[in-house]
């Protein structure tokens, strides 16, 4: 049994109000053929968790009326109980400016599984990707998809 | 009513909504307990004691009313403040489950201060049904 799985068949959803950014993501995702789903809306994105399945969420911080700690909050919290079991093997990755990142560690709020910096460099996007997948791997011994036989 | 040791059950199939009116509690100052189905729920309310239950209409199997009836028809929790959620295309069933036993109705997406208002009148005000 190979704990290898093809980045190509992780399943990613971003959530931010910030229109450049998305499009930037998004092209850089699918350039690389990695399947990726975009969100302005907090409630369509929660929803397509939920409906879709997802294996990495890039969640900004800043989010208009939610922010993205109460969100990682509650999608963490949910992620304890059998019933949101979908919920269970998401990663969860903060999208955003270096500043929260600073502001969080002083408060000893972090616990998210990574952080993605804006602006980010292309290549050090993928770096961290590849970083995610491998701490998923490590972490629950196997691929998200089905591993290969 | 302090909320400090106010506990709200939320019951939504639809995590969107399960999530985003649980953080619009949690800022109010309200403990929070989810659950996914009104079966989830019953399981729930057998376990411990809650001051509110915010129910969505629009689940299955058993929907909102559903579970309404369940809740009062049981002597342990027959007067427990409810409010009903539902969709503005639900309209006209959700003012149906006031007569089935919800203290108050929402249509979604709410209004983060109405939610609150509303939440606030019904542990306010007990109802002995």
């Amino acid at each position: 049994m190979e704990l290898t799985c093809d980045f190509a068949t992780w399943r990613v959803i971003i959530i931010d109000d910030d229109e450049e950014s998305l499009h930037l993501v998004n092209a850089l995702f699918k350039k690389q053929g990695i399947h990726i789903t975009t969100f302005f809306n907090v409630s369509e994105g929660l929803q397509a968790i939920q409906d879709n399945g997802f294996n990495i969420l890039l969640l900004d911080l800043m989010l208009p009326h939610f922010s993205g700690f109460e969100i990682h909050a509650m999608l963490r919290k949910l992620a304890q109980q059998d019933e949101f079991q979908e919920l269970s093997e998401l990663m969860i990755v903060a999208f955003t400016g270096v500043e929260e990142k600073v502001a969080l560690a002083q408060q000893g709020k972090e616990g998210f599984d990574g952080w993605i910096f804006k602006p980010f460099n292309p290549n050090t996007l993928f770096t961290l990707m590849r970083s995610f997948v491998s701490e998923f791997l490590v972490r629950h011994g196997r691929a998200p998809c089905p591993p290969t036989p | 009513m302090s909320t400090d040791a106010v506990k709200i059950l939320v019951v939504d199939d639809r995590i969107q909504t399960l999530i985003l009116h649980s953080i619009m509690l949690g800022r109010a100052g309200y403990e929070t307990v989810q659950c996914r189905s009104a079966n989830s729920a019953l399981s729930a309310l057998k376990d411990d004691s809650y001051d509110l239950l915010v129910v969505d209409l629009d689940m299955s199997p058993m929907d909102g009313i559903g579970l309404i009836q369940r809740v009062r028809g049981n002597a342990d929790t027959s007067n427990l403040p409810i409010l009903l959620t539902a969709k503005r295309s639900d309209a006209a069933l959700a003012k149906l489950a006031l007569d089935e036993g919800a203290g108050d109705f929402i249509l979604t997406p709410v209004d983060h201060h109405q939610f609150i208002d509303i939440v606030r009148a019904l542990l306010r005000t007990p109802t002995v049904y």
